[in-house]
């Protein structure tokens, strides 16, 4: 693993993974991942189809249950944990699931009730967002009628409705067309202006490039390269885009 | 054409072994590979039953049909050929009766199965039609006499025509007059004129080549083979339908992909009907064996009954296949939900009469005698008669069935064709447009909705689960109804059945329901995953809430059971309904628990699945004759036991529950209370069936006792070992709480036997405040109690068992399993009253009392020392100073 950059240790870290192992039968999909998230920062989880990113982000959330390692958020033991986890994790999916035969509407008001917010509240917080979304015309509708791209959008909404410490977005702007890219990436850096954390997976370099103050490369499910941007730039592809650097480290990863 | 419906096939079986592969991950393959042929076992099986139920329903139908519209002239059925009940014959023409005597008597001449009970019959109707008993032949089974009037006669009543041919005859030969009496009033009710009704519980087995139709026979037949073959096709339809709903509304990737290529709508909608009739081949052997045993019972030649059967059961799985290729269609691809809901919602009721029908209908004549009956039965079914006359009669060659069958599939495809070619462009621009269209129902001002308000909108929506929850039981109860003919042959219900039968209406919903509850969840887990509540206390909300939204009909029913009843007791009979009322919610939580564990399980095994539903029907079957007995005590303890082990179902939802999200999860080795609650099980079965062993060879019941707890306890901690080595827990001694503490063992077992004094001074006081009253003394003579009939020789078997046996084993099972068991995912407070409740239900009513407040004592002991030894002390003293007590008094 290549690190670029020091002095991170004295940061407050909202998420800290130390040796994240994953195995499915005799496939490891994740091997010895570390991660730290500084408390504030937009973070990166950058790597190819089948690296592993949704498997690290699923446990991290406490649904999958790590064969070895650790990973603590706020300090609360992922998988151990994981009820207190999800009070202060907002969580995006990649592929959103709901119920086929709540509307829109409905399922807001499920998200926000099992939350423990109020209606009023629930509505108080949903609006601006659904707004900036543009998709209050189709709340009345079955959520099994909606799109891929609206199903995106309503579960963006569900993952900020109670106002979580950390963002943990799989792959947020996948599906998504370019006008509502933007609108995604304004609530990332909005949300982090105000003091919250976001650790998103990508693969999307410019994305990552444009948001992020740090980035973790995932290849094979192992870190390969991590720093801030500049930082990893400089070390891996001096003078080079983070697209150099990306393909460097990647089929490096590849070929061991 | 076909080389594509080949490709799709197997497409869809390698890709059944794809999903196969990844999801088994680290399960061993060789158990997988070993389980295939149970499996299609399982399926042959399953596909018997299910053509069985489908053709009793059409015979049903049938019999309605031309009971209702007269029809076929000859109608006949053999229920309890030795019951020796009345026998009823009624007919709107004369003729037809002495035809059916000519029958009879060609029947005793025909080779085919035969029982005494056939001759018995065959010399009733001689003796029927000439008015007299035979002198000669078989004796008669019944006293008979005659008389010429139609109603109630004393003995028995013999009625002819009094003139018009309208009028009906009647012949009845008597042993039960009321019956006959409501026989003869159902008649009259139903029609005077045009109405052949032939016995209601048994007649005359028929052979229909001898038997002239009247009317149109050959139009007749032809019409009874079409309508068979109809119906059958539309209760496999019916069945197969329902799983078709997990496809709903998701985008059918390969119909438009299909049309990408330069083939024709017809030729896409053929290959779909060949797939769908390659998944359905393996119904097709049973259901053509099946028809051929009907035409074959009903007389027909061994070679034409096996091409009928082939014919009939071939052109039904084409039609089906025809039929559900199109609702697929129209429905995957281009209705919108609810429409789709809305048609699952059919299948599912339609289905359940076919069920309903079916158990109905084979309950009576396969109790004796399986197979003979089986065949007389199916011979003299309306539909074995029909089959039989497609098959071999004068009238209809078995070509003109075959024909048949292919003129309807020929007709059915051809209309789908039509209707295919309507829809696919509309159908198809719907499924890849995404399909938006307003739904009018949704409530605009939807705030804040839980997990229960989620619920209840589901209770509103989901119409599969909807209508086994709240329609079916309703048509449940109308089926038997009909199928009864009046409420006056029922007997008189007393309070406690009444009931019971609440229990069992909510019970039964449950059961049908719960599966289809818990998989409605299945598109939700991953959301739910991302709320900060626990998963389990989800589901237990959820369950919860259907739970008590099934209680409607049963609350209806005990609302109305006073009319219908009164109690013997009022308080006895209030404590019973709000029994029957507690049982369906914790028998309802129960069934949530399991469909919920099977919701979980990485391999979805359908025999595993077939066991835990047969489980839940016993478990149900045995509450509900507890509330049935009336006895209230009963009632309770089977109450407490559901509830233990509706909380055990629950603990075992609870450690699975991380594996529903992450299948390489396995749940930590850890002591369940489930196998504490088998263990009790085991304790008292084996303790009942020593104890009457000795008692019936030694005659000492004391002994039997002993020896019985001896032997019950030693095989309750056996079955412990054994469950916790296969969960992989082996410290049993720290496990359940053995091991020698910090404080020694001799200390712990000091402070628990100075509990069990503390115990024991309640238990005498108990004794001496109780024997003042009445009841309890009652009470106390009606319970078998060891110590009253121990002489002086057994005191000391009575004092192994109360200070040795029962203390050491009681307290491993109740304590160190149960308790520790349910300890091991709940709070000290709850695992402690459920134990010791357990314990007290285990007791009879009159020393449940202070033994419960013993079982508080000793778990609180357990808890607190955290070893066992304390609470086998705390037992122990309390059981001398009470047991000596008692040996003293008497």
């Amino acid at each position: 693993m290549v690190r670029a950059g020091a002095g991170s240790s004295r940061v407050d870290r909202i998420l800290e993974a130390r040796g994240l192992t994953k195995s499915f039968g005799e496939k490891e999909a994740v091997r010895g991942v570390d991660l730290d998230v500084a408390r504030g920062s937009v973070h990166a989880f950058l790597g190819p189809n089948g690296a592993g990113k949704s498997t690290t982000i699923l446990m991290l959330m406490g649904i999958l249950r790590p064969t070895a390692g650790t990973a603590r958020i706020d300090g609360l033991d992922c998988f151990a944990d994981r009820v207190e986890v999800k009070r202060r994790v907002g969580y995006l999916p990649d592929e959103p699931q709901f119920y086929d035969y709540l509307s829109g509407r409905e399922l807001i008001g499920f998200v926000g009730g099992m939350h423990g917010l109020s209606k009023e509240e629930t509505w108080r917080r949903a609006e601006p967002i659904l707004e900036g979304f543009r998709i209050a015309d189709q709340l009345d509708e079955f959520a099994v009628n909606y799109s891929h791209g609206t199903k995106k959008k309503l579960a963006f909404a569900f993952a900020l409705l109670h106002e979580p410490d950390l963002l943990i977005l799989d792959e947020p702007t996948n599906g998504l067309d370019p006008h509502t890219t933007r609108i995604a990436q304004d609530i990332v850096r909005d949300f982090a202006a105000r003091g919250g954390s976001v650790f998103f997976s990508t693969h999307l370099l410019d994305q990552a490039e444009k948001l992020c103050d740090r980035v973790d490369i995932v290849a094979q499910g192992r870190i390969v390269a991590t720093g801030t941007i500049r930082e990893v730039k400089d070390s891996l592809a001096p003078g080079g885009t983070l697209e150099d650097v990306f393909f460097a480290v990647t089929q490096a990863a590849d070929e061991a | 054409m076909l080389g594509l419906a080949w490709r799709r096939i197997l497409n869809r079986w390698r890709s059944n072994m794809r999903v196969a592969g990844t999801q088994k991950l680290s399960v061993d393959k060789t158990a997988i590979a070993r389980r295939k042929p149970v499996t299609a076992l399982a399926l042959v099986g399953f596909g018997v039953l299910l053509l069985f139920w489908a053709a009793m329903m059409s015979g049903m139908a049938w019999r309605v049909a031309t009971n209702f519209w007269g029809g076929v002239a000859v109608e006949a059925t053999t229920y309890l050929p030795d019951s020796g009940g009345p026998i009823v014959l009624r007919h709107a023409d004369p003729e037809n009766v002495e035809r059916l005597v000519e029958a009879a008597e060609r029947y005793k001449e025909s080779p085919g199965p035969r029982t005494s009970t056939d001759l018995r019959r065959y010399a009733l109707f001689v003796a029927a039609r000439e008015g007299r008993v035979p002198e000669d032949g078989p004796e008669p089974p019944f006293d008979f006499d005659i008389d010429s009037g139609h109603g109630p006669g004393s003995g028995g009543s013999f009625g002819s025509s009094s003139g018009t041919t309208d009028e009906p005859v009647l012949i009845s030969i008597d042993t039960e007059s009321a019956y006959v009496d409501l026989l003869i009033e159902t008649a009259t009710r139903r029609g005077r004129s045009g109405f052949r009704y032939l016995d209601t519980r048994f007649g005359l087995p028929t052979d229909p080549r001898t038997i002239p139709l009247s009317g149109d026979g050959r139009a007749t037949v032809v019409l009874a083979a079409v309508a068979f073959t109809a119906l059958v096709a539309f209760a496999i339809l019916c069945m197969t339908l329902v799983p078709l709903r997990g496809r709903f509304g998701r985008a059918d990737w390969e119909l438009p992909w299909l049309f990408g290529f330069p083939v024709t709508a017809r030729t896409i909608f053929a290959s779909r009907v060949v797939r769908q009739l390659g998944s359905l081949w393996l119904v097709t052997l049973p259901l053509a064996v099946l028809l051929a045993t009907f035409s074959y019972g009903a007389g027909a030649e061994i070679w034409s009954a096996l091409g009928v059967g082939a014919a009939l059961a071939f052109g039904a799985l084409l039609l089906v296949s025809v039929l559900q290729t199109v609702l697929e269609q129209r429905l995957v691809a281009g209705a919108t939900r609810k429409r789709a809901e809305r048609v699952v919602g059919a299948a599912t009721l339609l289905g359940g009469i076919v069920a309903v029908w079916g158990f109905g209908m084979t309950a009576r004549p396969l109790v004796p005698d399986v197979f003979v009956h089986a065949l007389s039965f199916t011979a003299s079914t309306s539909v074995g008669s029909v089959i039989a006359a497609a098959a071999g009669t004068a009238l209809v060659s078995p070509l003109v069935a075959v024909g048949v069958s292919i003129v309807l599939v020929a007709g059915a495809f051809a209309g789908a064709l039509v209707v295919v070619e309507r829809t696919a462009s509309g159908g198809l621009a719907r499924s890849l447009g995404g399909g938006h269209e307003g739904h009018a129902g949704v409530d605009r001002t939807a705030h804040g909705i839980g997990m229960v308000g989620k619920e209840l909108r589901a209770i509103r929506r989901d119409r599969q689960v909807a209508t086994m929850l709240f329609v079916l039981p309703i048509v449940l109860l109308g089926v038997q109804v009909v199928q009864h003919a009046s409420f006056g042959v029922m007997p008189d219900f007393t309070f406690a059945q009444v009931c019971a039968a609440a229990f069992g209406f909510g019970g039964y919903s449950t059961v049908l329901a719960s599966n289809a509850i818990a998989q409605s969840e299945r598109s939700g887990i991953a959301l739910l995953s991302t709320f900060p509540v626990p998963l389990t206390r989800l589901f237990m909300r959820k369950v919860a809430t259907w739970s008590v939204a099934v209680l409607l009909f049963p609350a209806l029913i005990v609302v109305a059971a006073p009319f219908l009843a009164t109690p013997s007791n009022p308080v006895g009979g209030l404590v019973l309904a709000v029994l029957a009322l507690g049982g369906v919610v914790a028998f309802g939580m129960t069934a949530g628990a399991v469909a919920m564990l099977e919701l979980g399980r990485v391999e979805p095994g359908r025999m595993r699945a077939a066991m835990s539903r047969l489980f839940l029907l016993a478990l149900m079957a045995v509450f509900a004759a507890s509330i049935a007995q009336g006895q209230v005590w009963n009632a309770v303890v089977q109450t407490v036991v559901l509830g233990a082990i509706a909380a055990a179902m629950w603990q075992r939802v609870e450690l699975r529950a991380p594996q529903l999200l992450d299948p390489t999860s396995e749940p930590e080795p850890t002591v369940l209370a489930v196998d504490g609650l088998v263990a009790v099980l085991v304790f008292f079965q084996v303790q009942v069936v020593v104890a009457t062993m000795v008692r019936l060879s030694d005659g000492s019941p004391d002994l039997g006792a002993l020896l019985g707890f001896v032997f019950g306890g030693l095989a309750a901690v056996a079955t412990l070992v054994g469950t916790f080595w296969s969960r992989g827990v082996f410290d049993l001694v720290s496990r359940l709480a053995l091991a020698r503490t910090s404080a020694g063992t001799i200390r712990d077992a000091a402070f628990g036997a100075r509990a069990g004094l503390a115990c024991a001074a309640l238990g005498v006081a108990y004794l001496l405040v109780a024997e003042r009253f009445e009841a309890y003394r009652e009470l106390r003579a009606g319970t078998p109690d060891l110590l009253s009939c121990g002489n002086g020789t057994s005191v000391v078997a009575v004092a192994l068992l109360a200070i040795l046996a029962a203390p050491l084993f009681e307290e491993l099972i109740f304590r160190g399993a149960v308790q520790r068991g349910f300890r091991s995912t709940m709070g000290s407070r709850a695992a402690i009253l459920l134990s010791a409740a357990l314990f007290a239900a285990c007791h009879p009513l009159v020393s449940a009392l202070p033994v419960f407040v013993l079982g508080l004592a000793a778990g609180w002991v357990l808890e607190r020392r955290g070893s066992l030894w304390a609470s086998i002390a705390c037992h122990a003293t309390y059981n001398a100073i009470v047991v000596g007590f008692t040996l003293a008094v008497n």
